[in-house]
């Protein structure tokens, strides 16, 4: 079911946490709500189960406002964090939960419940461990039961926080796969919170971007690399490098020997050249010189231009280029983003991985201005 | 799990157990030997006194009042304490420790303050025609004050670790918050309210100082086991005592042996032991 929120504000105490959040996922679409910690990603998918109450704007399900409606009655299946397993129930009576509280009227029989339980744990691949309690699973176990358990209840949207976030990294990619899958067959709308890019972008259909209590921007994954509406947006999904520059009549000056002048589109004014390590060009001969170069999957070089380090990728098969010798830049696959507005504050503060890369640089750059 | 500590020197063992034998186990051994001395059949006669009998009707309509009164108020208080956050809430569990920290004299004397002749409510109650000091409403009263924290202080350290996910699970797959309650809360903290249960009723049937200030010993009528022990006793009635002593010092031995049999059945049941997610 299409699923729709309008203008939410929250503020817990003094602190605001969501300004005026506008955003809306269509019937059978998997939205993922991206963003660091603090951001409100949890907070607005509380909002929409119920579980928390907006100060102001409308959450609406299926075209219906919630607002009045208690969390029970609104027929979401929420998948929690840490996955919330009743730790005294088994996983068949966990799964069963959800249709043994029903009314009477609408409750299934216990025939009826056995077969519906037998057949999600069947759809988890878990058939066999209907038995167990909760700590007695693995991890992705009990992230499997969570699931079933909301599914049984056949909500109208699907609401996982952090799904993946306490599992090691190959059952992560496992599940990422498997939940993509069972969304699809299902058709269920469903939106999950996330602070991991590559996830995020690998399993959604759409992305929104939060930061700071607000929405940055809303697209598809290929959108959101094709077309990032701010230099916060570019960091988060994925590395980035990024040399400060001043704008002056259409051309970005590095001011730094080795990187070249670029023509720019942005109004005068200090800006950020951004780009990923891989749309780096080098060449022989300039005034940038390699400090360091190492072969993996990619060839991985380090450049240093005046006090900058600057990390690149070469495609696989390059051959590395020695070290100390002279090289140039290519550049012209810069992006550009205005400094000093408000959006788009000192870069220090908010590179949240990739730190080897975007870090030394910033550190640098910042010596530097 | 012990083992990464070097092993204890068998004098520290020794010593420590001798402390044990000769502060605790002494003197309850003491209390047994007097009944056995004087023989069963003449410590079970001290039962048939009607004074005594009255006695132990009292203490159990006591205990049976405060027990569930403060099981469920304990429940309630741990749950506000645990899953909401309110103006006040610090203060609360603050206070709930109170009567663990007061004397016990104090827990009796605030009742005496407050309901005695010369007490703020003495008029509504004369008007009423109800007595509550030197009488049972003014046991019950000093018992529920002194006995409230056992639940609660078991409950809110359990209920603050569990965290409030399942009950919220729970809502979210469509529980009402009585069902919330019945199916998921309360399973989840039944063993640490069964033990916060048996300490209540223990220290309701034991309790002396506080019920001592309000009881007034009316003999036969507003005297509690333990206060029927020192009347006895300053009466000359040792073997009757003691009799009534052992009664009350076998209540608490099997209290303590409950509680240690639901510790270890906590530790090895599944689902009662807190697995961090």
């Amino acid at each position: 079911m299409s699923l729709a929120l309008q203008g939410i504000t929250k503020r817990f105490g003094a602190t605001p946490a969501l300004h005026g959040i506008d955003l809306a996922a269509a019937e059978g679409e998997f939205l993922a709500l991206l963003g660091p910690s603090g951001s409100g990603k949890t907070t607005l998918l509380r909002m929409i189960a119920g579980l928390e109450a907006a100060d102001s704007g409308r959450v609406q399900i299926g075209g219906a406002d919630m607002a009045g409606v208690p969390a029970r009655a609104r027929g979401v299946g929420f998948v929690f964090q840490h996955y919330a397993l009743f730790r005294h129930m088994t996983v068949a009576d966990n799964i069963a939960f959800g249709l043994r509280v029903r009314p009477r009227a609408r409750r299934p029989g216990p025939a009826a419940i056995r077969a519906r339980v037998a057949e999600l744990l069947a759809l988890v691949q878990m058939p066999e461990l209907a038995g167990r309690y909760p700590d007695q699973l693995s991890g992705g176990q009990r992230q499997r039961v969570a699931l079933a358990r909301a599914l049984a209840i056949e909500p109208r949207v699907l609401l996982l926080d952090e799904p993946f976030g306490a599992l090691d990294a190959e059952v992560r990619r496992d599940l990422r796969r498997w939940l993509r899958e069972l969304h699809d067959r299902t058709g269920l709308t469903t939106v999950m919170v996330t602070h991991d890019q590559a996830e995020a972008l690998e399993v959604a259909d759409r992305v929104a971007i939060m930061r700071g209590g607000r929405v940055e921007q809303v697209d598809t994954p290929a959108g959101l690399w094709a077309a990032p509406a701010s230099a916060f947006v570019y960091r988060f999904i994925g590395d980035a490098v990024e040399l400060p520059c001043a704008v002056r009549g259409g051309i970005a000056r590095f001011g730094v020997p080795g990187l070249p002048d670029l023509p720019c589109q942005l109004p005068d004014g200090d800006a950020l050249a951004m780009l990923r390590p891989h749309e780096i060009g080098l060449a022989e001969g300039g005034e940038a010189r390699v400090r360091a170069a190492a072969a993996g999957p990619s060839v991985r070089v380090e450049v240093q231009a005046g006090g900058l380090v600057i990390e690149l990728l070469l495609p696989p098969g390059a051959v590395p280029p020695a070290i100390g010798s002279a090289c140039r830049l290519d550049l012209r696959a810069a992006r550009f983003f205005g400094r000093g507005a408000a959006q788009n504050p000192a870069p220090v503060a908010m590179c949240p991985r990739r730190a080897p890369c975007a870090g030394r640089i910033q550190g640098s750059a910042l010596a530097l201005s | 799990m012990t083992a990464r500590f070097p092993p204890v020197p068998v004098a520290v063992v020794l010593a420590a157990l001798a402390v044990l034998a000769l502060l605790v186990l002494l003197p309850l051994a003491v209390v047994f030997a007097e009944v056995l001395d004087q023989g069963i059949g003449r410590a079970l006669a001290a039962f048939d006194d009607p004074e005594s009998q009255a006695a132990i009707r009292l203490s159990l309509l006591v205990a049976g009042i405060s027990v569930p009164v403060n099981t469920l108020g304990g429940l309630a208080a741990s749950w506000c304490i645990a899953r909401f956050r309110f103006a006040g809430r610090g203060l609360l569990l603050t206070f709930v420790e109170l009567p663990l920290s007061v004397s016990p004299v104090i827990s009796g004397l605030v009742w005496v303050l407050l309901f005695g002749a010369q007490g703020w409510f003495a008029p509504a109650l004369d008007r009423l025609g109800l007595q509550v000091i030197f009488a049972t409403p003014g046991l019950v009263l000093a018992t529920l004050f002194v006995t409230f924290p056992y639940v609660v202080r078991q409950l809110v350290p359990l209920m603050l670790a569990q965290g409030s996910d399942e009950e919220e699970a729970a809502l979210t797959l469509g529980a009402r918050p009585w069902a919330m309650f019945w199916h998921v809360t309360l399973p989840n903290v039944r063993w640490a309210l069964l033990q916060g249960v048996l300490l209540l009723n223990a220290r309701a049937m034991g309790e002396f100082g506080a019920v001592s200030v309000v009881s007034g010993r009316i003999r036969g009528q507003t005297l509690t086991m333990p206060l029927q022990i020192e009347a006895l006793y300053n009466d000359f009635q040792a073997p009757a005592a003691f009799s009534m002593a052992a009664l009350l010092a076998l209540l608490a031995l099997v209290t303590l042996a409950a509680k240690a049999a639901l510790e270890w059945h906590t530790r090895r049941a599944p689902d009662a032991a807190w697995v961090p997610a």
